[in-house]
């Protein structure tokens, strides 16, 4: 039990006190929207943006921008000496930082289209790299789906490939709309199995996503009765 | 009539300036995209030429245009919900909420940030100087640099060092509680001693008028050695400080009271909601019906790992089967059809062929 042993009113009891209030809050949804989860709901955006401005700092701007270009990574001997000299190099980082500013020309009404050269420089960026991107992530799935219909002396394994090999180009014939189909052509045919195909893939999601949410629930209702609860007895 | 003709050159200048502004955004546009491409269809080296040599610092370069906006987001959130707290407009106690939320994790988060790196430079700062009386011994062989008053002022910064734990001050003070770092405290202090006089001695080495070089390499490993199992004593004392910190706890205190449950509960709330979904998607009234129904049957006994409902022990076999040679198959056919709808995008918004993002009303 998480209240035995806890000191009355510690950092730890406030934690988990606070906790439970929270979740409480978010769960009187479940009655209807009221102003105590609406409070707790904008609380929590609030607290997740701070969360995220100082991770943004603590994992990336910090120790790869600001840290070498401060010279705040180098070390500095008794004696005055630098265990390395400063890499002037890293003063080009002002470069993307004063590009950067331009963000805040949006602001201006006059001068907004400025915030524009920016904004596509990031979608130009976005685009290059979905090069890169698209193909180490599609080619290795591409690859891996020609599958052999038959390995010799597994039968189970012939078949999962036969299955696989079968949803996969059904599924993908019922995206296929170059040519038309009739009522009982091959095409269609093939496009319905790939429906049904596909019927059994959101089925697999749907029910993965529900036990993901309920392993979630679970937790919560655990917390609340073994440890919140707890606090009070 | 010149009133017309003034017009319509007006007119012109407001084209020709919104279509030069158009050119500009397309040619930057352009260059955001041309290095990654580039780097993704050439080889890594043609002739002498290593093209992704400085491939980490221009993707870190590029990221940092992105990471300026931040500020652009406190902005616009401040605007918003400042205006609605200072007209009292409905939900303003919710906004107020927001911001005071924000602030004080930013604070407080940044308080802790501060900590953590003088925290981890005090005891790497004497990590990094195992190296000094090496480097000083070679530099007085090598280059004849005056070694007397380089190990004299690490003597100094040890004495220094050793004052400030006195005073209880820094991220090197005792720690609070009789823990493990207390016993590393004692292991600190002594190490520093040992060093501190390791550094008078060869100090005074290098000063005598033959100095013996045999003996300033043995008291230089020693005192490097002090130094390496201070700074491994000192990572324990300045982790065990950090840790017990009146901010690292209140940091603690908004995550595990505010951030982690607010974000376990709002993803649990959906398990309500899915269920009801779950009622009316199992309602077998077509053959697709029945097929999802049975596929997220399976895939929800087959994750039970004991207890009264897990039925057959076949079950978790079969789940996996499903996933493997049902789900992967189709969900992948999807895929394929969205990565090069997704690449076809890329390359309209990346040659400015799609013009959406950047639309303004000066463009019509």
């Amino acid at each position: 039990m998480a209240g035995e042993g806890m000191a009355f009113f510690s950092f730890a009891w406030w934690e988990i006190f606070l906790g439970g209030i929270s979740t409480l809050a978010v769960f009187s949804f479940l009655y209807r929207e009221n102003p105590f989860y609406r409070f707790f709901e904008h609380l929590y955006i609030g607290i997740a943006t701070g969360w995220g401005i100082i991770a943004a700092v603590r994992n990336f701007l910090w120790p790869r921008v600001f840290k070498p270009l401060l010279g705040a990574d180098l070390m500095v001997f008794p004696d005055g000496s630098l265990s390395q000299p400063y890499n002037q190099a890293y003063l080009l980082f002002l470069l993307p930082m004063s590009f950067g500013l331009l963000y805040y020309a949006i602001l201006s009404k006059r001068h907004s289209w400025l915030a524009q050269l920016v904004i596509g420089f990031e979608l130009g960026y976005a685009g290059g790299l979905a090069f890169k991107g698209t193909f180490i992530e599609l080619l290795p799935q591409l690859f891996d789906s020609f599958r052999p219909l038959y390995v010799p002396g597994s039968a189970a394994e012939s078949l999962a490939n036969i299955v696989f090999v079968l949803t996969l180009t059904s599924s993908m014939v019922y995206f296929f709309f170059t040519f038309k189909r009739t009522p009982g052509g091959i095409v269609s045919r093939c496009s319905g199995v790939g429906r049904w195909m596909m019927m059994g893939c959101f089925g697999a999601f749907f029910g993965s996503t529900i036990m993901a949410r309920m392993a979630l629930l679970v937790e919560r209702l655990d917390f609340l009765i073994h440890q919140w609860a707890a606090l009070f007895y | 009539m010149g009133g017309k003709a003034s017009l319509a050159a007006l007119g012109g200048v407001g084209f020709l300036r919104t279509h030069y502004r158009q050119i500009i955004t397309a040619g930057i546009t352009f260059i955001g995209g041309f290095y990654f491409f580039l780097e993704f269809i050439l080889p890594a080296q043609i002739g002498e030429f290593k093209f992704g040599k400085y491939h980490d610092q221009i993707s870190t370069g590029v990221m940092v245009v992105g990471a300026m906006a931040i500020g652009l987001g406190i902005i616009n959130i401040l605007r918003i919900h400042g205006s609605a707290i200072l007209k009292t407009s409905r939900g303003w106690m919710n906004s107020l909420a927001l911001l005071g939320g924000m602030f004080i994790m930013l604070a407080v988060a940044g308080s802790d940030l501060i900590n953590s790196e003088k925290s981890v430079s005090s005891w790497k700062y004497l990590a990094n100087l195992q190296t000094f009386p090496g480097k000083v011994l070679e530099d007085f062989q090598t280059k004849s640099i005056p070694a007397a008053e380089r190990i004299e002022a690490l003597g100094r910064f040890v004495g220094q060092t050793l004052d400030q734990i006195a005073a209880n001050q820094g991220p090197l003070r005792r720690p609070s509680g009789a823990d493990k770092a207390g016993v590393e405290f004692s292991v600190l202090n002594a190490d520093l001693l040992q060093a501190g006089a390791h550094a008078l001695l060869l100090a005074q080495e290098y000063r005598a008028a033959a100095p013996d070089l045999a003996r300033i390499a043995a008291l230089s490993r020693e005192l490097s050695a002090s130094l390496k199992s201070a700074a491994s004593a000192a990572q324990k004392v300045a982790t065990a400080n950090y840790e017990n910190a009146v901010v690292r706890r209140v940091q603690r205190l908004l995550e595990n009271g505010f951030f982690f449950p607010l974000g376990a509960a709002m993803f649990s709330l959906l398990a309500f909601y899915i269920a009801t979904a779950a009622y009316r998607s199992f309602r077998v009234r077509s053959l697709e019906a029945l097929i999802m129904m049975i596929a997220a049957v399976v895939v929800m006994l087959g994750q039970i790992p004991h207890g009264p409902l897990y039925v057959w022990d076949k079950l978790p076999a079969m789940r996996l089967w499903l996933l493997q040679n049902l789900s992967t198959p189709a969900f992948r056919a999807v895929y394929f059809g969205a990565a090069i709808a997704g690449l076809a995008m890329s390359v309209r918004m990346w040659l400015s062929l799609e013009r959406s993002p950047l639309s303004t009303g000066d463009d019509k």
